[in-house]
């Protein structure tokens, strides 16, 4: 190799190791911090029992509470992490369905669900709930 | 047999297609470490057909699924070792690069690789897309019971027209496991970064030196966001690869006796880059035009003519696949629905338009990598200290021609078809770029001079 050369492979390694190195020691910070499970395991997880009181086919409603949807970034994610969990059934952003899934953040009560029409089919804690929708099929 | 042996499967069918087309006697061969580089991703490309076919196409279980991959998989085999007893041993006179070189890309290689089983095991579902697109695709296909149920339109946030290499290959991979298991992703993509740095070290070391080799591989392994972006599950990666992939065994065929198999892989691989992402189907077009345009002489020509069937035929294997799934299954891409709304004419011809997506690319070739320095800087200081090689055929200008007519294709795609077009290009050029970047360095390691000892043509 000629000395040029030799410089530009050496230029490539060190600017490399550099890039590479400096990334390695970014993830090992958050690697040693990070949670025991991650977020999208822990949020999925929620929706396990309500996938097997679901069939292995259909359509499903899905429903937040305001203060969720106010943070659109957030709710869109969480919406989308319910399909993903609950796949291969089809979740739809609306509570315009026969049966509703929930995603709560804040308290919410059956009689209040009732109210609007939301009969309790199960409850599974942690905000996640399958009603079903009393006006379904009416119009 | 479970996912690890789903995957050593995968590797061996890759393998075995990759040798039964371009073969060697039946030992190791010089050339096999480049064919064993290439396996993962072929033998991920072959399953995730045989799965689509099997449970999207027929309607038909998993269990079919794996059975029809193992017959295949045992006829690759047998061909294989059918054509081996027919070829000749392989030259190659390998040249030589320093210690130092190799102990530095082993270590930017390691790191890389430490990276990225990192950021899988913090976060074994990977990033936005990963969940949204790629794996939920893989979830609906190893779990829906009806055909067409992965493709619903009520999911058309979840880009339903992206094609289908990666959640077909995971998923095919979960039905070998006998359940889905979220390590069998993770190790699809860094199979898939592995293949980008082996075939960029191996193909180049074959076309130039093994110095430039090992300089393409520390440039790749040593670019954080390609790292990043494989841990995260993504798909760019992968049809990077693809570009790569293709363009490397398409120079390769324009250097051997008889290149029609190494044209048809060629070929193959960039079908398998059109059945990963949808950017790929621009790839295919790019590839045939700079093959047949980056001439420089009546011989080069008549070489090229006599590649092009074969790399045309083996393009046609899986975009058969690519159009029959958008055929029946995908809607309009989102980006050519949105530009039916309004009049692409007159898009075309918005000059602000172009402005504004020449200078995002510009910013973002100038931030790309997550390098410590700008790799556009690094890499323009690389070329100015080895000096640019004489120009004696277009086949060393056909990568550079191919990445930048690629990059060019983005770049219209942006002007005419973006609706939200400033959002777009701030969540996607970086993206883009990145899947250009593998074709990018090869193509530099091809225009730059080597020194003389190790220089092989």
């Amino acid at each position: 190799m000629t000395p040029r050369s030799v410089a530009a492979a050496l230029l490539v390694a060190f600017v490399s190791l550099l890039s590479i190195g400096r990334f390695f020691q970014q993830i090992s910070d958050f690697f040693v911090k990070r949670p025991a499970i991650d977020g999208v395991t822990q949020f999925t997880a929620r929706y396990q029992p309500v996938r097997s009181l679901l069939p292995d086919k259909g359509v499903i409603g899905y429903m937040t509470d305001p203060a969720a949807a106010a943070d659109e970034v957030n709710a869109t994610a969480e919406f989308y992490l319910a399909q993903y969990a609950l796949a291969p059934i089809v979740v739809v952003n609306s509570p315009n369905q026969r049966y509703v899934v929930t995603n709560f953040h804040v308290m919410v009560t059956t009689g209040s669900m009732a109210d609007q029409g939301y009969k309790l089919v199960r409850e599974f804690g942690n905000g996640v709930a399958v009603f079903e929708n009393q006006k379904w099929g009416q119009k | 047999m479970g996912g690890f042996g789903g995957l050593l499967l995968c590797v061996l069918a890759g393998f075995c297609a990759v040798r039964a087309l371009w073969s060697a006697p039946r030992h190791w061969s010089v050339h096999d470490p480049l064919r064993l580089a290439l396996s993962p991703a072929v033998g991920f490309g072959l399953l995730s057909l045989v799965y689509f076919a099997v449970r999207v196409v027929l309607g038909q279980g998993n269990g079919l699924a794996v059975g029809g991959f193992a017959v295949l998989t045992l006829a690759l085999t047998a061909g294989a070792w059918w054509r081996a007893g027919q070829s000749v041993p392989e030259a190659w006179k390998r040249s030589s690069a320093p210690i130092w070189l190799w102990i530095a890309f082993a270590i930017v290689a390691g790191i890389a690789l430490a990276t990225v089983l990192m950021i899988v095991v913090a976060s074994p579902h990977g990033e936005w897309d990963a969940w949204s697109i790629w794996d939920m695709r893989a979830r609906f296909l190893f779990r829906a019971v009806e055909t067409g149920a992965p493709f619903n339109p009520l999911m058309e946030w979840s880009h339903l027209d992206y094609p289908l290499l990666v959640p077909s290959a995971v998923a095919g991979l979960w039905a070998w496991n006998g359940g889905e298991a979220q390590w069998l992703a993770a190790a699809v993509a860094i199979l898939f970064l592995g293949s980008a740095v082996t075939v960029s070290v191996l193909a180049l070391a074959r076309l130039r030196s093994t110095t430039l080799g090992l300089t393409a591989g520390m440039v790749l392994a040593g670019t954080p966001l390609l790292t990043r972006n494989a841990g995260a599950l993504y798909a760019d990666v992968p049809v990077g690869y693809f570009f790569l992939a293709a363009v490397a065994l398409g120079l390769l065929a324009l250097q051997a006796e008889d290149g029609r198999p190494l044209a048809f892989l060629a070929g193959l691989h960039a079908g398998m880059a059109a059945w990963t992402k949808n950017e790929g189907l621009m790839f295919c077009g790019v590839l045939l035009l700079s093959f047949l345009v980056v001439i420089r002489s009546r011989s080069e020509l008549g070489q090229r003519v006599r590649l092009l069937l074969p790399m045309v035929a083996g393009m046609l294997v899986f975009l058969a696949f690519v159009g029959h799934f958008k055929f029946h299954f995908a809607p309009a891409n989102d980006l050519i629905a949105a530009g039916k709304s309004t009049s692409m004419g007159a898009r075309l011809v918005d000059l602000p338009r172009y402005t504004m997506v020449f200078w995002s690319i510009v910013e973002g070739l100038l931030t790309f990598g997550d390098w410590f320095v700008p790799p556009v800087f690094v890499m323009g200081v690389w070329l100015g200290l080895q000096g640019l090689r004489r120009v004696e055929s277009g086949a060393m200008l056909w990568p550079f021609v191919a990445a930048s007519l690629q990059l060019l294709g983005y770049l219209i795609v942006y002007v005419v078809g973006s609706d939200r077009l400033e959002w777009q290009l701030q969540t996607s050029v970086e993206r883009l770029l990145l899947q250009i970047w593998p074709l990018a360095a090869f193509s530099l390691m091809l225009l730059a001079r080597d020194s003389p000892a190790t220089e092989k043509r």
